[in-house]
């Protein structure tokens, strides 16, 4: 894929995850792209002002010597869609398969074999309703969601 | 080799295809945390479960759940706003452990903090539901700080993990995350901190790393107790 035809994608992309509700995914991402990417640079610099006046007694040329600094710099535009395309992942394909984990792991629990649902209460958000896992697997949304993980496999390949 | 699609027309798929694939309530950040605290309570009773326990939930009030209700915002352990619930760790000859979502634990300082996940001796936690009190961090062996980023984590958030490890006293503190990030790494690996990432489904190494290392706590916590 072209920088151009990245930057193409990553507007779409953003704009159709936006419109589903994930305009907190996007604003994570586009806080990390604001931020760039954190790299090592080797920069040549001159000795300490102590260090000059100790080589100027024993008439030394004052030297130069190398440090590493912490920098940052832009994300490509190839780098700025696989962060997006990660971050629908996290939030679509992964989370499927967490649930899947904890309704496994509940339901092989001893105890648990009669269990209903999970729901994962939130105190300080009290106008939003608790996230719920049921015992029984959405198999209609985990299809939906392998269909998803397909097209961004492919997508992936493109890129 | 099947060709693929051009590119317009696989956006346009995956566009189609976002809506079905979420989970409703997924339209907030906090929504994703949630499930994240719970799947990481979950890798923890396999792990305890790898190390000889046996694992019965329990709610506030001693009876058995059918529907478990765990709290992802922090709350007193004692709390019967609701019916919440926390699990029982029982290994052989051995007191008993519980885990708890969400509640709140104080530190050497005195002060209050905020854990994801609390294991906790089974006598503390009895003796916080009586006296309404927050447990005592030296009483907790595991205590876990769980972050789900949809994108990279920011280095602010091990710092206040740096600064809440240095207040608990509980036997391992770990920092769990599904995303990555050199520079959080690097900052808790210095501090001597214990991380793991990127801890999801997808990456089962990591994944069994955790799994692991949780299971060394409660041998460790077994062997305090061998004859």
């Amino acid at each position: 894929m072209t920088a151009e035809e990245c930057e193409f994608a990553f507007e779409r992309l953003e704009h159709a995850m936006n419109d589903a509700g994930l305009a907190w995914v996007t604003n994570q991402v586009a806080e990390n792209l604001r931020f760039g990417k954190t790299r090592t640079k080797s920069l040549s610099v001159r000795q300490e002002k102590n260090d000059i006046w100790a080589a100027e007694l024993l008439s030394e040329a004052p030297k130069r010597s190398r440090v590493t600094v912490s920098a940052t710099e832009p994300y490509t535009p190839e780098e700025k869609l696989r962060m997006l395309v990660r971050a629908l992942e996290q939030t679509t394909v992964a989370i499927d398969r967490m649930e899947n984990f904890v309704r496994d792991r509940l339901t092989r629990i001893l105890e648990a074999k009669n269990w209903r649902l999970v729901q994962l209460v939130r105190s300080d958000e009290p106008d939003r309703a608790a996230v719920v896992i049921e015992a029984n697997a959405q198999v209609e949304r985990s299809q939906n969601v392998s269909e998803l993980e397909k097209l961004l496999k492919a997508f992936q390949e493109r890129i | 080799m099947a060709t693929l699609p051009p590119l317009p027309d696989l956006l346009a798929q995956i566009q189609a295809a976002i809506g079905p694939a979420l989970l409703p309530s997924l339209t907030t950040a906090s929504a994703g945390s949630d499930v994240f605290e719970a799947y990481v309570l979950s890798i923890i009773m396999d792990a305890a479960e790898a190390a000889g326990a046996t694992v019965t939930f329990r709610n506030v009030d001693g009876s058995v759940p059918t529907i478990f209700t765990f709290r992802t915002s922090p709350g007193h352990i004692w709390s019967t706003a609701q019916q919440y619930t926390h699990a029982e760790i029982q290994f052989p000859s051995v007191p008993l452990l519980e885990a708890h979502m969400g509640v709140y634990v104080s530190g050497k300082s005195g002060l209050i903090h905020e854990a994801d996940i609390l294991v906790l001796t089974g006598t503390e936690g009895q003796l916080c539901r009586q006296n309404l009190v927050p447990p005592r961090s030296h009483k907790s062996i595991i205590a876990v700080e769980c972050k789900f980023y949809a994108s990279n984590i920011k280095i602010g958030l091990a710092r206040a993990f740096v600064g809440l490890c240095s207040d608990l006293s509980s036997r391992e503190c770990y920092f769990v995350t599904n995303a990555t990030s050199i520079s959080v790494e690097k900052l808790l690996t210095h501090q001597r901190r214990k991380w793991q990432s990127p801890v999801e489904p997808g990456t089962p190494g990591v994944v069994e790393r955790f799994r692991n290392s949780v299971q060394d706590t409660f041998k460790d916590y077994k062997t305090m107790y061998a004859p």
